[in-house]
C-alpha cells in the first residue's frame, strides 16, 4: 500500500477538518480560533472565517446545503453560509468546550459533544436545541450518528463508548403536524429529564482502560471502532440487543486521538499524538501500514464522503492523502485495451465491438492484498501479461498467461512470480526487469532466464521503465528520460525532464507524450521536444488520435494540444478518468472503479485547427460545411493564425466581416459590408485600404458616398481623369465652394477660370496677378479697368510667373486601377470553387427522369431482403444421394486430387477436402471440378459470363508478400476464411460475404430507381452470379442469398417487359398494355411495384381501358395511401369507375393465377404445360426447353438437376 | 563486426540507408559488406561495377548482367567450385529467377552443407523462399529448422534475417497469422517503416480480411510521401497492385483495370501468370460446355 499526498496545509495546529462533498474544499479548524476553506486540488485558500473566541475544534459540512457548522471552546455551535461566509446564527447551551459537531445526514439536525459531559441535538432549521443526552461522568470526546440507523455512538474520558437509541426523537420531530401544545410541553419536560425517553443509553461498551477519544460506526456493518489514551484501537460489534468487543489493535505508543473506517476497504485509519497514521486490516486487526510525521501530533482523520480521499489534522496544518493509487492498470494491443479492474481481475475490451469481456484471471493472489499493481505489460503473442506490484520486501512481478476465452475470474495457472522492477515486454518472446540492487536492465526470456543484462548509468534514480518501441524501452529517471535499445544494449536518446511519469505514444510511434505532475512535453521519437506545456491541474492521461492531436486529462477536464502547442479544453470531467484510446469522437477510458467509459467528445474544433495548421483547406472546408463552428473564439483564433479569409466564412455580422474583409484585402467583400454599415468609420477605412491597394473604383464610390470632394479631386488628379475633374469644378461651382473651385482650377490648370474666380469672389489683386502672370493680357486690362487702377499703380512680386507646374498627363486614358499582379487564389478559395462544382454534379444525380415516380426513402433495402417473400423453392433441397453422387464424380474427374496431390499436405488440399462447394473448388483453382458441379446442380452450359467471377474468387484469397531479394518471384499466400482457424478440417479459402450480395442488390434497386433499366439488368445478373459462386456458412445468409436469387429474378423478368414495352412502336396498344399489366405481376418490392402499377394504370387509362385502370389504381393505392401519387391514383380511379369500360381487350385476367413465360412474356395459365430454369425458376411454355434460361443467360431451361449448393 | 544496422535496413527494404551505413565501414573491406552494397544497389537498379577484382565482386557483375540478359552461363562459371556462400546466393537467385527451381535448390544445398559460416542466414533465407515458390513447403520448414536447431546462438545481426524467413514459411503456410507473424510486421513498421514492411503488414491483414486496415495501408502507401520514394515505387508497386486487387475483390468490386495495370508493368508477376493459366483453363470449360 502506499499513501500518496495530495496536499498539505501549514499552519497553526489543527484540530479538526471537513470534506466537502463534491467541491474540492476543506475545512480547516485551527487552535488558534481560525476555520481555514482551501481548495485541495488548486492548493489555494480560499476564506478564513473568524468569529470563534478560542480554539476551534468540531467542524463538519452540510452533505446538501451551503453550509457548515463549527464549534469550540467558547462553548457555542456556529452555523455558517459558504455563500454569504458568515456566521448566520450560533447555538448556546453547552456549558463547557464543544469537542465536535456533525450534521444529520438526511434530518436538519446537529449532534455536539461537549466536557460539560452532555451530547446535545440541534435542529438548525428553528435553531433549537431537541435533546440532551446525559450519562457520560467525563467529558465527552466525541459523538456522531449512524449513518442509516437511529443511534448515535459517542466517546468519553470515563473509559466507555456508549451506543444511544434515537428513535424516539425521530418520531416526535418528523412529524410535525402533531406539535400541539401538550407536545410542546412534553418536549420541553423532556428536555429537563436529559432526554430520557428520546433517547435512551442502548450499550455501554466498557474495556478501555484510560479515556476514550474516538468511536465510529461502520458504513454498513454492525461495528464500532474507538480509541483512547490507553494507546489501542478496540473494534465493537453489536447487534440488536448486545454489544461486545471484538479485539484490539496495539502498536500506537501514545493516546489514539481520533480512529475511522476506511469506507469501503476492509480497513482502520488511526492517528494519534505518537506522530503516526496507522492502517489496519479490519479482518486480521493486523497493521498494514503506518506513516509518521517528525514532529507533529495527529488529532484528528476523516474520510472523504464520496471519493477515496483522507484527511488528517495535527500540529502543524492538515495533510489530504489517498490510500493506494487508483489507477486501474492497463495495457493496449492493436484494438484491445488489457486492464485490471477494481477486483484485480484482468478483462479486456474490445474498441471496436465497444464491448468488454468477462475476466479472463484473478490476480489477488498476487502482491499484497491491499497495494494496487504498479502497471502491467501485455504480450499479444503469448497472450499474457506481467504485472508489476510492490510488497514489503520490495518490487515484485509477475508473468501470467491468460486463458484463451474469458470464462470469468479464475485462478491463473502457471503463474511466474519473482522479485524485479518494471518488467516490460520489449519483444514477443522477451521482457525487461530492471534490477534496482546492481541498478541494471535485465532483459529476460519467457521463462524468466536472464539472457542479456544491462548497467544502467545515469546519476539518478530509474522510476519507471516503459515500452520504447520495438526492442526498445524507455527509463524514466527522476531527471531524465532514456530512450534505449536493448537488443543492441544502447542509448539512443535521452531527454532531461524532470519527474516524468507516465508516456503516451502516437498511433504512427513518430511522437510521444512524457508526462509529469504538471508538464506534458511531447517529443519525436528521437527525444526531440517538439513543444511543452504547464497544467495548474495535475495531469492524469493521455492518448493520441488517429489524426496526431494529443488529447489529454487532468483531474477534472479532457483537453486536447496540437503539436505546435495550439490547445484547449474539450470537456469538463466529473470524475477523474484515464483516457487509454481516442478514436473520432469518442474517448475511451478508464474510471476510478476499473471499469471503461467511453466519452463523446466533440472533435470539430481541433481537427479544424490541426487542418488550419496543416494547410489542409480542403478539410477546413469540409468541416467548415458539415459542422456549426461559430463562436468568437474560433474567429479570433483564426484572425491570429492568420486566416481572415477563413474566419470571413463563419460570420454574418458586417462589422466582423467588413473587418476580415479589410484585413484579408478583400475589397469587393469589405464594400459590400461598407454598404451594409454605411458608417463614415468604415468608408474611411475602407477608401484608405482601396488607395492602398490601387483599386480606384472603390476609392471613388467611397470618396462619391461620403461627399469628399476634395479628396475625390485629388483622386481624379491623379488618375489622370480630366473630364472628371472638369465635372468636379463645375459641382464646386454649383455648390459655391470657393476654396474647392480654386483648387480645381489648379488641378486643371485653367487659369481664366481661376483668374475669374478671384474677381467675382471680389479678390482683383489676386486675379489680375494670376491674368498678368500667366499672359491674359485682355482679362488683366479689364480687371484693371473695373478696379479703377492704373497698371503703373500695381507693383507685382518679382517672382511672378507663370504657373508651371501641372504636367499634362502622359497617360490617355484615366488610370482606373493600379496594375497589381493578378494574386493567385488562394487554396482555401480554390477549395471552395471546387466544392462548388461537387455540389453540381450532385444535384444532377438526384435529379433522374424516374425520380417523380418514387415514394418514400429507398435508403433502408439492406433489410428488404429479409422479408417474408416466400422462396421459389421448387421440389426442394433433398441432398442426400445427390452428396453422394457429386463425390464420386469429383473423384472420377480427378481434377482436384491431380492438384493436391502435388502440394504435399497444404492448404489447398485442405480447402478441397474440406468442402466441395463450387466456391471452394474454384478458389482452390480447380475450375473444370467447379464446372461440373456447376453443371450437375443447376444446369449451367454457358460459362462466359461467370468468368470474372471465377477469376476474382481464385485471386481473392491470394496474396503476394515482396520476396528478398525483389528480383525473385513474390511469395504467395492464401487467405483462409478465418485466420486462426486451428482445427484443420475447418480451414476454407476466405469467402467474400453475403454483404457484398446485399450490396449488389442495393445497387440495382438504386439503378431501378433511377430509370437506368439495362444497367439494373445487369446488375441484377451480377447478382445471380455471385450466387452460383457462393459459400455461406448459416442458414441466415443462405437464406438471405437464396431470396436475393428470386428477387433478381423477378427484377430481370419485370425489368425486361418493360423494357420491350418501351420499345413497341406506338400503334401496337395491345401488347404495350399486356406487357404493362404483366411488369405489375413481378415480385418486386412494394415501392418499386407501384411504380409498375402507375405505368400500367396510365397507359390503360390513356388507351380508354377504364375497368383495368381501376384495378390498377386500386392496386396502386393499397401501397401508396398518400401524398400526390395517391390523389392522381384515386382521381383516375373515380373517373375509370365512372367510365366503367375497356376499350381493347388484352390478355390479361388480374382475378387469375397465372406465370411469366420468361422468354415470350406471355402468360402460362394453370394447367397448362410448363417448365422451369434450373438455376433462377423463372418459368417457360413447354416449347422453350432446351433453351438458354433469358434471365442468367448461363443455364438450360428446363435440364434435370440437383440444384445449387452454397451452404458450406 | 557490428552489421546489426546494415542487416536491418536492407531487411527492411531500406537500401538507401543500408548503404549508408555500409558506407560507414569504410576502413575494412569483407564480404559480408560487399554483399550487402552489392544487394542494395543491385534492389535500387544502380547496379554498375564493384570495380574490385575478387571472386564476390565479380559474380556480382556477372549477377546484375544476367538480370539484363537471363543468361545464366557466366555465372555459373565464375562461380563453379567456388565455397563462398554469398556467390553461392547469388547463383540460386539467378537460376530461381530462371525458374530453375531444382537447380536453384541443389546450388543452396551445396552451399549449407558446407561448413562456411558466412553468409549462411542469408542462404538459408533464399533456400526457403526457393522452396516455398516450388509449394516445396515442408521442406522450407525443414530447412528453417535444422538451421535454428543446429545453430542456437546465431548473432544478433542474423535474428532479422531468420526472422524473416520463418515469416515466409509462415505466410505461405498460413500459420500464425493472427499471432506472432502479425506481430513481427507490425513491429517491423513501426520501427522501420517501408515500402517493404509495409506491403508484409498488408498481406497480413490481408491474410485475416482486416479489410478496412488493409485499405489504409493502401492508401498509405500511395499517399505522397511513398510514392516520391520512386527507387522504391519502381521495386514494389508490382507487388502492392497485385494485393489491392485481392482487396478489391474481397470489397466485391471488379479488378480489370488494375490487372490490366499490373499486367503493363509486370507480366511475369505470379498473378499474372495465374491469371493467364486460368483464362486458358476457362476458355476449355466454354468450349465444352457450350
Amino acid at each position: 500500500m502506499k499513501m500518496l499526498t495530495k496536499f498539505e496545509s501549514k499552519s497553526t495546529r489543527a484540530k479538526g477538518l471537513a470534506f466537502h462533498p463534491s467541491r474540492p474544499w476543506v475545512l480547516v479548524a485551527l487552535f488558534s480560533s481560525t476555520i481555514q476553506l482551501w481548495d485541495y486540488r488548486m492548493g489555494t485558500l480560499l476564506h478564513k472565517f473568524e468569529d470563534h473566541e478560542g480554539p476551534v475544534r468540531g467542524i463538519d459540512f452540510h452533505p446538501t446545503q451551503p453550509l457548515f457548522v463549527s464549534a469550540g471552546d467558547d462553548y457555542t455551535i456556529k452555523v455558517w453560509s459558504l455563500e454569504t461566509k458568515k456566521c448566520l446564527f450560533t447555538l448556546n447551551g453547552h456549558l463547557d468546550y464543544v469537542r465536535t459537531v456533525f450534521f444529520h445526514r438526511e434530518l436538519p439536525w446537529i449532534i455536539s459533544a461537549s466536557d460539560d459531559q452532555t451530547i446535545r441535538i440541534w435542529n438548525w432549521q428553528n435553531r433549537k436545541e431537541i435533546a440532551c443526552l446525559t450519562g457520560h461522568n467525563h467529558f465527552v470526546m466525541c459523538a456522531d450518528f449512524h449513518p442509516s440507523e437511529d443511534l448515535v455512538v459517542s466517546a468519553s474520558l470515563d473509559e466507555t463508548v456508549r451506543v444511544w437509541d434515537i428513535s424516539g426523537l425521530r418520531k416526535k420531530h418528523s412529524a410535525p403536524g402533531s406539535f400541539n401544545l401538550e407536545d410542546q410541553f412534553s418536549a420541553q419536560q423532556n428536555l429537563l429529564d436529559g432526554g430520557f425517553g428520546d433517547c435512551v443509553v442502548k450499550f455501554i461498551l466498557e474495556g478501555h482502560t484510560r479515556g476514550v477519544n474516538w468511536a465510529s460506526f461502520h458504513p454498513t456493518l454492525p461495528l464500532i471502532v474507538s480509541g483512547g489514551d490507553d494507546r489501542q484501537v478496540k473494534l465493537w460489534r453489536m447487534s440488536s440487543t448486545k454489544a461486545w468487543e471484538v479485539d484490539t489493535c496495539r502498536g500506537h505508543t501514545n493516546n489514539v486521538d481520533s480512529v475511522i473506517f476506511h469506507p469501503y476497504q476492509n480497513l482502520i485509519i488511526s492517528v494519534g499524538e505518537d506522530k503516526t497514521i496507522r492502517v489496519w486490516d479490519l479482518d486480521k486487526r493486523t497493521p498494514v501500514k503506518q506513516f509518521k510525521r517528525e514532529n507533529d501530533r495527529f488529532w484528528l482523520v476523516r474520510a472523504h464522503p464520496h471519493i477515496n480521499l483522507f484527511g488528517a489534522a495535527h500540529d502543524s496544518g492538515i495533510m489530504v492523502f489517498k490510500l493506494d493509487r487508483e489507477r486501474p492498470c492497463s495495457a493496449i494491443s492493436q484494438n484491445q485495451l488489457i486492464f485490471v479492474n477494481k477486483e484485480k481481475q484482468v478483462q479486456t475490451f474490445d474498441y471496436n465491438k465497444k464491448v468488454a469481456t468477462l475476466p479472463y484471471v484473478s490476480l489477488k493472489k498476487i502482491g499484497h492484498q491491499w497495494n494496487a499493481f504498479r502497471s502491467i505489460s501485455y504480450n499479444p503473442s503469448q497472450h499474457s501479461v506481467l504485472v508489476n506490484s510492490v510488497d514489503s520486501q520490495g518490487d515484485r512481478f509477475a508473468l501470467c498467461t491468460l486463458p484463451k476465452q474469458p470464462t470469468g475470474a479464475i485462478e491463473p495457472t502457471g503463474i511466474l512470480e519473482d522479485s524485479g522492477s518494471f518488467a516490460t515486454f520489449v519483444a514477443r518472446n522477451r521482457f525487461v526487469v530492471y534490477n534496482v540492487s546492481s541498478s541494471s536492465l535485465e532483459v529476460r526470456s519467457l521463462d524468466n532466464k536472464i539472457t542479456k543484462s544491462i548497467k544502467v548509468d545515469g546519476d539518478s534514480a530509474v522510476r519507471d521503465i516503459v515500452y520504447g518501441g520495438p526492442g526498445c524501452v524507455l527509463i524514466l529517471q527522476t531527471r531524465s528520460v532514456v530512450l534505449f535499445d536493448v537488443q543492441q544494449g544502447k542509448k539512443l536518446a535521452e531527454i532531461a525532464l524532470k519527474n516524468v511519469k507516465y508516456v503516451s505514444w502516437s498511433a504512427d510511434g513518430q511522437f510521444l507524450a512524457l508526462m509529469s505532475k504538471h508538464t506534458i512535453t511531447i517529443v519525436t521519437k528521437q527525444l526531440e521536444v517538439v513543444t511543452s506545456m504547464h497544467e495548474t491541474i495535475r495531469i492524469k492521461s493521455a492518448a493520441w488520435d488517429e489524426t496526431g492531436v494529443l488529447i489529454y486529462s487532468t483531474l477534472n477536464h479532457i483537453k486536447y494540444t496540437l503539436l505546435n502547442g495550439d490547445n484547449g479544453i474539450i470537456k469538463t470531467l466529473e470524475n477523474t478518468l484515464y483516457i487509454t484510446k481516442v478514436h473520432g469522437k469518442f474517448v475511451y477510458a478508464l474510471n476510478r472503479e476499473g471499469d471503461v467509459e467511453i466519452v463523446t467528445i466533440d472533435p470539430t474544433e481541433y481537427r479544424f485547427k490541426k487542418a488550419l495548421v496543416n494547410k489542409n483547406f480542403p478539410e477546413v472546408l469540409r468541416i467548415i460545411k458539415n459542422s456549426n463552428l461559430v463562436g468568437q473564439n474560433i474567429i479570433s483564433y483564426l484572425q491570429k493564425s492568420g486566416f481572415p479569409d477563413i474566419a470571413l466564412q463563419f460570420v454574418q455580422e458586417p462589422q466582423t466581416r467588413f473587418d476580415l474583409a479589410i484585413e484579408h484585402g478583400d475589397l469587393s467583400i469589405a464594400f459590400e459590408e461598407a454598404q451594409k454599415l454605411d458608417n463614415a468609420a468604415a468608408w474611411e477605412r475602407l477608401g484608405k485600404e482601396a488607395l492602398a491597394q490601387g483599386n480606384t473604383k472603390i476609392v471613388e464610390l467611397v470618396y462619391q458616398t461620403q461627399k469628399q470632394f476634395d479628396k475625390l479631386s485629388f483622386l481624379y488628379l491623379i488618375t489622370g481623369d480630366s473630364s472628371k475633374l472638369a465635372k468636379m469644378e463645375s459641382i464646386a461651382e454649383r455648390r459655391g465652394d470657393i476654396s474647392g473651385l480654386i483648387l480645381n482650377t489648379i488641378y486643371s490648370n485653367r487659369m481664366e477660370k481661376r483668374t475669374d474666380v478671384f474677381a467675382k469672389a471680389g479678390s482683383l489683386p489676386l486675379a489680375y496677378a494670376i491674368a498678368k502672370a500667366n499672359g491674359q493680357s485682355n482679362a488683366a486690362a479689364s480687371l484693371l479697368e473695373e478696379a479703377g487702377i492704373d497698371e503703373q499703380d500695381v507693383v507685382l512680386p518679382d517672382t511672378l510667373s507663370a504657373s508651371t507646374f501641372l504636367k499634362a498627363p502622359v497617360i490617355s486614358q484615366p488610370l482606373d486601377s493600379w496594375p497589381l499582379k493578378k494574386a493567385e487564389l488562394s487554396f482555401f478559395e480554390k477549395a471552395l470553387l471546387g466544392q462548388v462544382e461537387d455540389l453540381k454534379i450532385d444535384e444532377n444525380v438526384n435529379e433522374s427522369e424516374q425520380s417523380k415516380a418514387q415514394i418514400g426513402d429507398f435508403e433502408d433495402e439492406d433489410t428488404i431482403l429479409g422479408n417474408d417473400e416466400s422462396l421459389e423453392d421448387d421440389g426442394g433441397w433433398d441432398l442426400g444421394d445427390e452428396d453422394l453422387e457429386i463425390e464420386e464424380e469429383l473423384n472420377e474427374s480427378g481434377a482436384v486430387e491431380e492438384d493436391s496431390a502435388t502440394i504435399e499436405d497444404s492448404q489447398l488440399a485442405l480447402w478441397v477436402r474440406n468442402s466441395k462447394l463450387p466456391y471452394v473448388l474454384v478458389a482452390t483453382g480447380a475450375f473444370e471440378a467447379a464446372a461440373q458441379a456447376l453443371n450437375k446442380q443447376a444446369g449451367v452450359v454457358n460459362f462466359e459470363p461467370l468468368r470474372s467471377r471465377f477469376t476474382d474468387i481464385y485471386e481473392g484469397c491470394r496474396i503476394y508478400m515482396s520476396a528478398t531479394p525483389n528480383e525473385l518471384s513474390a511469395v504467395s499466400g492464401l487467405v483462409n476464411k478465418n485466420a486462426d482457424e486451428e482445427n484443420a478440417s475447418k480451414i476454407l479459402p476466405y469467402i467474400s460475404g453475403i454483404d457484398l450480395v446485399t450490396k449488389k442488390m442495393n445497387e440495382g434497386f438504386k439503378l431501378f430507381k433511377a430509370n437506368k433499366l439495362e444497367l439494373a439488368i445487369e446488375c441484377f445478373r451480377d447478382v445471380i452470379y455471385m450466387i452460383v459462386l457462393l459459400a455461406v456458412d448459416n442458414d441466415e445468409d443462405e437464406e438471405i442469398a437464396r431470396s436475393a436469387l428470386v428477387k433478381a429474378r423477378e427484377y430481370i423478368l419485370g425489368l425486361s417487359m418493360e423494357l420491350k414495352r418501351r420499345a413497341l412502336s406506338a400503334d401496337d396498344v395491345k401488347r404495350n398494355l399486356e406487357l404493362a399489366s404483366y411488369f405489375t405481376r413481378t415480385k418486386l418490392l412494394p415501392q418499386h411495384r407501384s411504380t409498375a402499377l402507375q405505368v400500367a394504370m396510365s397507359q390503360s387509362f390513356k388507351h380508354k381501358n377504364f375497368v383495368q385502370a381501376s384495378y390498377f389504381a386500386a392496386e396502386f393505392l393499397k401501397i401508396v395511401t398518400t401524398g400526390p401519387r395517391a390523389e392522381q391514383a384515386q382521381k383516375i380511379k373515380d373517373r375509370a369507375d365512372s367510365l366503367a369500360h375497356d376499350a381493347i381487350e388484352v390478355d390479361f385476367d388480374p382475378y387469375a393465377d397465372f406465370n411469366i413465360c420468361a422468354s415470350s412474356y406471355t402468360p402460362i395459365y394453370k394447367d397448362s404445360p410448363e417448365v422451369s430454369d434450373p438455376l433462377t425458376g423463372a418459368k417457360y411454355h413447354a416449347s422453350e426447353k432446351g433453351k438458354i434460361d433469358s434471365i442468367s443467360l448461363i443455364s438450360k431451361i428446363g435440364v434435370p438437376s440437383s440444384g445449387l449448393r452454397i451452404r458450406l | 563486426m557490428d552489421y546489426f544496422t546494415i542487416k536491418q535496413q536492407y531487411y527492411t527494404g531500406n537500401f538507401e540507408q543500408a548503404l549508408q551505413e555500409v558506407a560507414k565501414h569504410n576502413k575494412v573491406q569483407d564480404d559480408t559488406l560487399l554483399f550487402y552494397k552489392g544487394k542494395c544497389l543491385v534492389a535500387l537498379g544502380k547496379y554498375e561495377s564493384m570495380g574490385e577484382d575478387d571472386i564476390l565482386s565479380n559474380a556480382f557483375d556477372k549477377y546484375a548482367a544476367f538480370l539484363s540478359s537471363k543468361k545464366l552461363n557466366e555465372l555459373e562459371q565464375i562461380s563453379s567450385g567456388i565455397g563462398s556462400l554469398y556467390v553461392l546466393n547469388l547463383l540460386a537467385s539467378a537460376q530461381a529467377i530462371n525458374g530453375d527451381f531444382d537447380a536453384a535448390l541443389k546450388t543452396c544445398n551445396v552451399g549449407l552443407d558446407s561448413e562456411e559460416e558466412h553468409g549462411r542466414s542469408e542462404l538459408v533465407l533464399l533456400t526457403v523462399q526457393i522452396a516455398l515458390l516450388d509449394k516445396q513447403y515442408s521442406m522450407a520448414s525443414a530447412v528453417l529448422q535444422h538451421h535454428a536447431s543446429t545453430r542456437e546462438n546465431y548473432s544478433n545481426d542474423d535474428e532479422i534475417i531468420i526472422n524473416l524467413a520463418e515469416s515466409y514459411v509462415n505466410f505461405a503456410t498460413g500459420k500464425e497469422v493472427t499471432g506472432s507473424n502479425f506481430y513481427f510486421y507490425e513491429e517491423l513498421c513501426q520501427t522501420f517503416p517501408s515500402w517493404k514492411t509495409q506491403l508484409g503488414l498488408l498481406c497480413l491483414h490481408l491474410q485475416q480480411s482486416h479489410i478496412p486496415e488493409a485499405q489504409s495501408i493502401i492508401e498509405l502507401l500511395e499517399s505522397e510521401y511513398y510514392q516520391q520514394q520512386a527507387e522504391y515505387a519502381r521495386i514494389y508497386t508490382p507487388d502492392l497492385l497485385a494485393n489491392k486487387i485481392t482487396l478489391t475483390i474481397m470489397q466485391g468490386e471488379k479488378a480489370d483495370d488494375l490487372r490490366s495495370e499490373l499486367r503493363d508493368l509486370k507480366p511475369e508477376h505470379p498473378l499474372c501468370r495465374d491469371y493467364q493459366a486460368n483464362n486458358v483453363k476457362f476458355d476449355e470449360i466454354v468450349a465444352r460446355y457450350a
